[in-house]
């Protein structure tokens, strides 16, 4: 599998080019924004993957973050009229800051207790924009949010390029000592204690990252929706971001970047089946997950062009 | 010089006393076996002293530096490394992403680094591939390098754990069982390779059942039973002691074995 090969090792490349390219085919504009809407998704997609893939704990409440990250470019460019450019670093800095908040319960909570945790901070972020209407417009939605750059395209490029240098710096984490510690303590933080990381530190440190990119994945939603409104930012959104990285296969970026695609665009695709729609989504969910344990892509990738240490033609029993 | 000197050292879980009032010292450059029966608190006073759990009473001195107390990921940095009884590899990385784990601690890259992808960090990466590929050569696991260790049998697993151990470059390394469920060819193995660390100036307590491998290697043995040292010495003097016979063998057996 020659060409399966070449693209495994060129995921990221290949995916770049193909996004690049997209709008020269001049794409009806509901497919433009859908593709764009994959991308703001992938780049919190992959900060689920350092927190849920690499280091472990699951989080529902990311739409919270989210939700900070939007908020913060929405109301600091509205409404304090900062410089765009601040308002946007300050988007992923705002969620980070609400992260390391968000992480010292991981250190005590595990497994449901600290996803009940994550899923009530969502709620009580929600539940502020609802209320705090001065600032965020409350339920009438914070509207005529400006872009960075004033035009779709510049946005478009802009998320592009936001989107491989996240997943280039990811890839990067994961190979390096840190992105070590963080997958030893997902599988057993005892052990990875007494090899000396300081576990406390580096759980803190995936949520605070997790966070910062959920908070320039908002940014990037404020600017593509131009208007924020609390029902955007719900337990389900959380839900669905986690979708994504489960159906991408956990720790893989690539594979993140993938689902992100997928999530986003199957239920428009299905849109023509009407009032079955939501029924027939869910199935083809079910069914993806059921299937592959692993996770799709990984699936995929395993297929095409994995190099076994076995000799080849021994057939390898399948460890689960 | 005394490398590890553990004073009154006592740790109770509710009512029980696992250990109570150990006074070990471990003497550089020996081989230390802790044997006692089973339940007599040999893994929890090595757990005592990598920190896994804090005593109730009485201390453990490094270098003469009081080390209880310590968070855990600290006392690996003042030259104490341990495997467990019951292996605990990570098992979804490789056997060299193992032993790159315990490599952690003398390495420095922080995230700023990784992310931009420094000169720094690239240097390091390779001096620490490198380091890890001579570890990797010296327990002799160089054909396996690249397979994950949950797929390793049982006495590969093993290895990789000693490995893991001696890349944090300890001063003192704890091994617990380190023969448990090994066949005999293993054993021999890893006879060899202990010795093998020892002459590379590491010194060693390890916890035994196999009384053979304690008498081949040990300088100096510690019995344990309930919780409370009840003898040490040599291995020879330890065989003799009548305490020690009647830990293991119960009174009644102890005069049949005399008889």
């Amino acid at each position: 599998m020659r060409l399966g090969n070449f693209l495994r090792k060129n995921a990221l490349a290949v995916i770049a080019l193909v996004l690049v390219i997209f709008p020269l085919t001049s794409p009806p504009d509901y497919q433009f924004y859908i593709v764009e809407r994959s991308l703001q998704n992938a780049i919190l997609a992959i900060g689920l993957v350092i927190l849920l893939g690499y280091t472990g704990p699951l989080s529902l409440g990311h739409a919270g973050l989210l939700a900070t990250g939007a908020y913060t470019y929405g109301i600091l460019a509205t409404k304090a009229h900062w410089p765009l450019w601040l308002a946007f670093l300050a988007a992923p800095v705002v969620a980070g800051v609400i992260g390391l908040a968000l992480g010292f319960p991981s250190l005590r909570l595990k497994g449901p207790f600290l996803m009940v945790v994550t899923i009530a901070f969502g709620e009580i972020v929600r539940i502020v924009a609802l209320n705090e209407e001065e600032l965020t417009g409350g339920p009438y939605g914070l509207q005529g949010i400006p872009r960075l750059i004033n035009n779709d395209l510049g946005v478009y490029y802009l998320m592009v390029a936001a989107t491989m240098l996240v997943a280039i710096a990811t890839l990067r984490l994961h190979r390096s000592r840190i992105g070590l510690a963080l997958l030893s303590i997902k599988e057993d933080p005892l052990v990875t204690g007494v090899m000396g990381v300081d576990v406390s530190n580096y759980k803190v440190m995936a949520f605070v990252l997790s966070a910062a990119l959920a908070g320039l994945s908002g940014a990037f939603f404020a600017m593509l929706t131009r208007y924020l409104n609390p029902d955007s930012f719900t337990i389900l959104d959380s839900a669905t971001y986690l979708l994504m990285v489960v159906l991408g296969g956990m720790d893989s970026v690539v594979g993140a970047i993938l689902a992100s695609g997928v999530v986003t665009a199957l239920p428009e695709i299905l849109r023509f089946m009407e009032r079955a729609r939501l029924l027939v989504y869910a199935i083809i969910l079910l069914l993806v997950i059921w299937g592959p344990s692993t996770g799709v892509y990984k699936k995929l990738e395993d297929r095409f062009g994995r190099k076994s240490v076995v000799a080849p033609g021994v057939k390898l029993v399948d460890r689960g | 010089m005394d490398l590890l000197k553990t004073t009154n050292l006592t740790v109770s879980f509710g009512g029980l006393v696992a250990v109570n009032g150990l006074n070990l010292t471990v003497q550089k450059g020996q081989i230390c076996a802790l044997i006692g029966p089973n339940g007599s608190g040999k893994t929890t006073a090595i757990n005592l002293i990598t920190g896994i759990y804090v005593p109730t009473a009485g201390k453990v001195e490094f270098k003469g530096e009081t080390i209880s107390g310590l968070p855990r990921h600290l006392i690996v940095r003042k030259g104490i490394a341990r495997t467990f009884q019951n292996i605990r590899l990570i098992g979804n990385q490789t056997v060299f992403d193992n032993i790159r784990l315990g490599m952690h601690i003398h390495t420095k890259a922080n995230l700023l680094g990784v992310i931009v992808n420094s000169r720094a960090v690239r240097e390091e990466m390779a001096a620490v591939k490198s380091e890890v590929q001579e570890i990797i050569d010296f327990v002799g696991l160089s054909k396996i390098a690249q397979e994950k260790t949950r797929n390793l049998p049982y006495g590969k697993q093993r290895i990789v754990e000693i490995g893991r151990a001696l890349a944090t470059k300890p001063e003192l390394l704890l091994l617990d069982e380190p023969a448990a469920g090994l066949n005999t060819q293993e054993t021999l193995e890893l006879v060899e390779l202990i010795k093998k660390i020892r002459d590379r100036g590491i010194t060693i307590l390890l916890i035994e059942h196999h009384m053979e491998l304690v008498e081949g290697l040990a300088d100096w043995v510690f019995v344990l039973n309930y919780g409370q040292k009840i003898a040490e010495g040599t291995f020879k003097d330890i065989k003799a002691n009548e305490l020690v016979k009647e830990a293991y063998l119960g009174k009644r057996g102890a005069r049949v074995v005399n008889a």
